[in-house]
This record gives structure tokens, C-alpha cells and sequence, in this order.
């Protein structure tokens, strides 16, 4: 019963009424009621309203969608402004539009770009971001900040321009999803043009099936609110402000008080091995539902807009491989690091024993793309810093976190194929053990992806010890 | 265009990689097989040296994107067009 509440969304009496007269009201205010709940922009609640009226008409309603979303950048999120700042922000965002329509026009014409760029498209994209960024440090031309936004969106429009999907596209075609309305940071959740185009509904029932599964993921996101609520106060007597404040002050008062792991990290004193290994699987659990909120609530817009991608966390914790739980924790970002590193990584080395071959394109992804993702994403100018014992202490936990995670899907790939030959699916007592090793893995990996001012290296060393019941000193 | 032969080889071979318990005989040529749960994301770097080592296919040359080998018509296209 339950399990076919949960499919409603292929429910084909469902679909059906959905795509009646009183189906898309019901549908327009159950999304509209979510959307608000959930927080989006109003932008984002007047563009699926419109999309719902015009769905043939979708990309270029996401296009206008897209160019406030690029406004409201520009401008700060600014309202109250006299007229000439008015017509300063009408200017930058004609300079922002003309500047992405002319990398589209150039994407359209990939038959005349030089060899090297055809061979290396997504290289090409970064050569040029990071040479825009180095001129950001110029009057006027502060806006090249915001390049690393765009760097992965750009790859995969490269990318569609190298293998020729992209010609005879229009400028809305692509401005829909360079400048989302419907969320997502530096990672581009929903992909590039090729990904969001095989997922688009083009006839009535699939656009009833997108936006119903839209609304599943939406509601799933408002449990995963109260149940991350639930316990944060439960277990570590955090309320954070917002949706479940109420909720979670409700349950605060009944805390354990297990600490969160900043707070571990910062400890002046060893806490009990106990209880830091119970405020690791706190974290990791809390960590997983936080990206899960927010990736529902992405992918749910995307859904509601009609494109029915993938979900962005797909039940991680359930995994019963660390390879499966990278796949499965934060899809889009994974897709890059596989996209752009592990892929061209993995067919150009054909050469290499199939293993070593295998471990060259996940160390590329996992440790050499995962690193430079996060560099460029969150602080490019510490890359032109020529002290290394600055740059070891802002970077080396990401860096030792990256090695490990790399080793760590290597040899999980490598197991996968050995459980796959022998082909004999786990029994209930043989997944808890994996889902547990998983589960431990995870939870200990995290005391290196941290990057708190006040908290070294030694620190997060020191925490690792301190979970066998070592010290450092 | 590939023969039925070369299907049905791929299709036991696709059986093999597929997670244990589960099996793509029965799934449509179009349906994403990573997306149905029948097989792991990495499960293609698998079909992609199956596709090297029994039909010779450089994907790197041919340019075509390994994404699209998670359908048995993505594999099969990729087989075509080497061939």
C-alpha cells in the first residue's frame, strides 16, 4: 500500500487526470504551495506558473527566467535604486547577455574551432575562465568573479558543441540552464543541454509524469526537513532557524548532546572515543539529509518545469558499496568529476592493465578533479599563493580527504566486479555488514573534508587518532 | 547496422555485469539500464572494454560519449558505427 503511495507519479489514472482542466490547477497549487515552503524564488514560482500555461513555450520562458536570475546577480538582489543605477544594471545585464549569447554562437560553429579545442572542448573552457579571472582585478571588470559559476555549465556546452548536438540551437536553447532559475550552486544539477534535452517531456503525459514526480520529490524534501530537524535536536541539540524551528525546539529538550564534528575538531579536550564515533555517524547522516533537501528541492523545480532528470541523492545510506554511495550521495557532482576527468582519462589510457587503467581515471576524478572543482570554485586566488605551508594548511585536509576517497572507489570498483562475477545477490545479515562498512568509511572520511580557519591538519589527525583511543602526544 | 548475433552476445554480456539478481533480457533497447537500477554508473567502463576488446571500438576516436552507453540502442549504435 504504502510502496504504491509512493509511486503515485506512475499512476496512470492519475496522469491522466492531471492533464485536465482541474488536474493542472490541483498541480499548480500543490507546487506553488511547496515552492513557497520550500523557500525558491518567487522568479521560480512565476516561471512554472507560465510553463504550465505555455509548456511548448518552456525554454524560452526559462531564458527570460534566466536573464533576472542574472540581474538579480548583478544587482545584488536590490530593489531600491534611482534611475540611473536602473539603467546601470539594464547595461550590465545587455554586456552579461551579449557575452553569453556570443560563446553560444561560437559553440553553434564548432566545425571551424581549431583542432585542439574540438579534441579538448571542456580544457579549452577552463584555459579561458581562468585567463577572464586574471583580469577580474581590473576596474569594471569585477563581474569575471562570477566565472567559476559558469565553468562547469560551459563545459558541458563545449562539450555539446564538440560532438555537434549544439548546431542549429537557439540562444534560449542554452541560457535556460547557464543561468538556472531553478537553483543549484557550481554544479550543475541537471547537466548540460544533451542531459536536460533527452530528459524533456514533449507530450501531455509525460509533462504530467515530470511534474508529479516533481511534487513527490518536493514532499519527500518537507519530510527530510522535519526528520533532519528531529535530529539535530535529538542527538546534537541544534535548532536551526526556519521551516522546523518550532519542531526542533520542541524535541531540543530531550538532547543527548552528542557534539557535531566542528565542534569535535575544536575540542580543547579529547571527547570519549564514544562519542566521537557517534558524533561522526550523527554527521554523516545530518550531511546526507542537508544535501538530500537540497537537491530534491532543485531537481523538483527541474521536474515541475518538465524536465524529469535523475535525483540528485537517491537513498545513499543505503548503499552497499563505497563506489555506489559516491554515485548515489551527489549525483551531479560525481557526473562531473566522471564527465570531464574520469571518462577522458579512462579511453585515452587504453594501454594500461584494465586495473591500472581503472585507478588512473579514478584517481583523475576523485582526487585530481575533486580538488581542482573545489579550488576553483571556492577560492581561485589562493592558487596564485607561492607559500606551500599556507597553501598545505588551507588545502591538505581536502587533499588527504581526495587521496582517500580515491583509494577508497578504487578498490570498491575493483570488489564490485569480483561480487558481480560471482553473481550472488547479499542476504539480509551480508548488506547490514556492507551497509555498516560503508556507513564507517564515510563517516571517518569526513574529518578531512572540512575547511575551518581555526582547525589544522593536526587537528583533524589528531581527532582520527583519537577514535582508537590514541593521542598525539 | 548490427547483427542479431552481435546482440544477443552483448545482451549476455550486459547479464553478466548486471547486479546480482537482476537481468536485462527483458528491458526495452531504448531504457536506461543505469537508471532502472540494473546496473552501476562504473558498470560502464566495463562495456566500454567489452566494446575495445570484442569489436574493436575506439570511443575516444570516434568521439562518442560514454553517457550513451547506458542503453542496449547506446551500445549497439556505438558497435554501428565502428563497424
Amino acid at each position: 500500500m504504502l510502496g504504491r503511495l509512493g509511486q503515485f507519479h506512475e499512476n496512470e489514472r492519475l496522469n491522466r487526470w492531471v492533464q485536465t482542466g482541474y488536474g493542472r490547477i490541483a498541480v499548480w497549487m500543490i507546487a506553488v504551495a511547496l515552492l513557497a515552503w520550500h523557500e525558491t524564488s518567487i522568479a521560480m514560482i512565476v516561471a512554472f506558473s507560465a510553463v504550465l500555461l505555455v509548456p511548448r513555450q518552456r525554454r524560452l520562458l526559462l531564458s527570460l527566467a534566466a536573464a533576472g536570475t542574472i540581474a538579480e546577480r548583478l544587482g545584488n538582489g536590490e530593489i531600491s535604486r534611482g534611475i540611473s543605477e536602473w539603467l546601470l544594471l539594464g547595461a550590465k545585464l545587455a554586456v552579461a547577455l551579449a557575452g553569453l549569447y556570443v560563446i553560444v554562437w561560437l559553440v553553434r560553429r564548432a566545425e571551424k574551432w581549431p583542432a585542439l579545442v574540438q579534441r579538448y572542448p571542456a580544457t579549452a573552457v577552463h584555459v579561458a575562465l581562468w585567463l577572464g579571472y586574471s583580469l577580474s582585478w581590473l576596474p569594471g571588470l569585477g563581474v569575471l568573479t562570477s566565472l567559476p559559476f559558469f565553468a562547469w555549465r560551459l563545459s558541458y556546452l563545449a562539450a555539446s558543441g564538440a560532438r555537434g548536438t549544439a548546431k542549429g540551437t537557439r540562444f534560449r536553447d542554452h541560457l535556460f540552464y547557464l543561468a538556472p532559475v531553478f537553483g543549484g550552486e557550481a554544479t550543475p544539477i541537471g547537466k548540460g543541454f544533451d542531459y536536460l534535452t533527452r530528459h524533456e517531456a514533449n507530450d501531455g503525459p509525460s509533462l504530467a509524469r515530470s511534474q508529479l514526480a516533481g511534487i513527490k520529490l518536493l514532499l519527500l524534501a518537507v519530510v527530510w526537513v522535519f526528520a533532519l530537524a528531529a535530529l539535530k535536536a535529538l542527538a546534537q541539540g541544534d535548532v536551526d532557524s526556519g521551516r522546523a524551528e518550532l519542531f526542533g525546539s520542541y524535541l531540543s529538550s530531550w538532547s543527548i548532546g552528542i557534539p557535531n564534528l566542528d565542534e569535535l575538531l575544536r575540542a580543547t579536550t579529547t571527547p570519549a572515543w564514544h562519542t566521537s564515533w557517534a558524533a561522526l555517524y550523527v554527521t554523516l547522516v545530518t550531511e546526507t539529509l542537508s544535501l538530500a533537501i537540497f537537491g530534491h528541492v532543485v531537481v523538483g523545480c527541474l521536474r515541475l518545469l518538465g524536465f524529469n532528470v535523475f535525483r540528485n541523492t537517491y537513498k545513499p545510506l543505503l548503499a552497499e558499496s563505497i563506489v555506489e554511495f559516491w554515485n548515489r550521495f551527489f549525483y551531479y557532482f560525481k557526473e562531473v568529476l566522471v564527465d570531464f576527468f574520469f571518462y577522458p582519462t579512462y579511453l585515452r589510457l587504453k594501454r594500461l592493465k584494465p586495473a591500472a587503467r581503472t585507478f588512473a581515471a579514478v584517481f583523475a576524478a576523485a582526487f585530481v578533479g575533486n580538488m581542482y572543482f573545489h579550488i576553483f570554485y571556492e577560492s581561485p586566488d589562493e592558487i596564485f599563493l607561492l607559500d606551500l605551508a599556507t597553501l598545505w594548511a588551507l588545502w591538505g585536509p581536502r587533499l588527504i580527504y581526495c587521496l582517500l576517497l580515491a583509494i577508497g572507489i578504487w578498490l570498491s570498483m575493483l570488489r564490485q566486479q569480483k561480487l558481480r562475477a560471482a553473481g550472488v545477490p547479499a542476504g539480509g545479515w551480508t548488506r547490514a555488514r556492507r551497509i555498516a562498512g560503508v556507513w564507517t568509511f564515510y563517516a571517518v572520511l569526513q574529518i578531512w573534508n572540512i575547511r575551518l580557519e581555526d582547525v589544522t591538519i593536526g587537528d583533524c589527525n589528531a581527532l582520527f587518532l583519537a577514535l582508537f583511543g590514541l593521542s598525539v602526544g | 547496422m548490427t547483427s542479431p548475433e552481435a546482440r544477443q552476445h552483448l545482451i549476455e554480456f550486459l547479464n553478466s555485469i548486471a547486479k546480482p539478481g537482476t537481468r536485462v533480457d527483458s528491458e526495452a533497447d531504448d531504457t536506461n539500464l543505469i537508471q532502472q537500477g540494473l546496473i552501476d554508473s562504473f558498470a560502464v567502463i566495463q562495456i566500454i572494454s567489452y566494446l575495445e576488446q570484442e569489436h574493436a571500438v575506439d570511443l575516444h576516436a570516434l568521439g562518442v560519449d560514454p553517457t550513451s552507453l547506458s542503453s542496449i540502442a547506446g551500445i549497439l549504435a556505438a558497435i554501428s558505427r565502428a563497424g
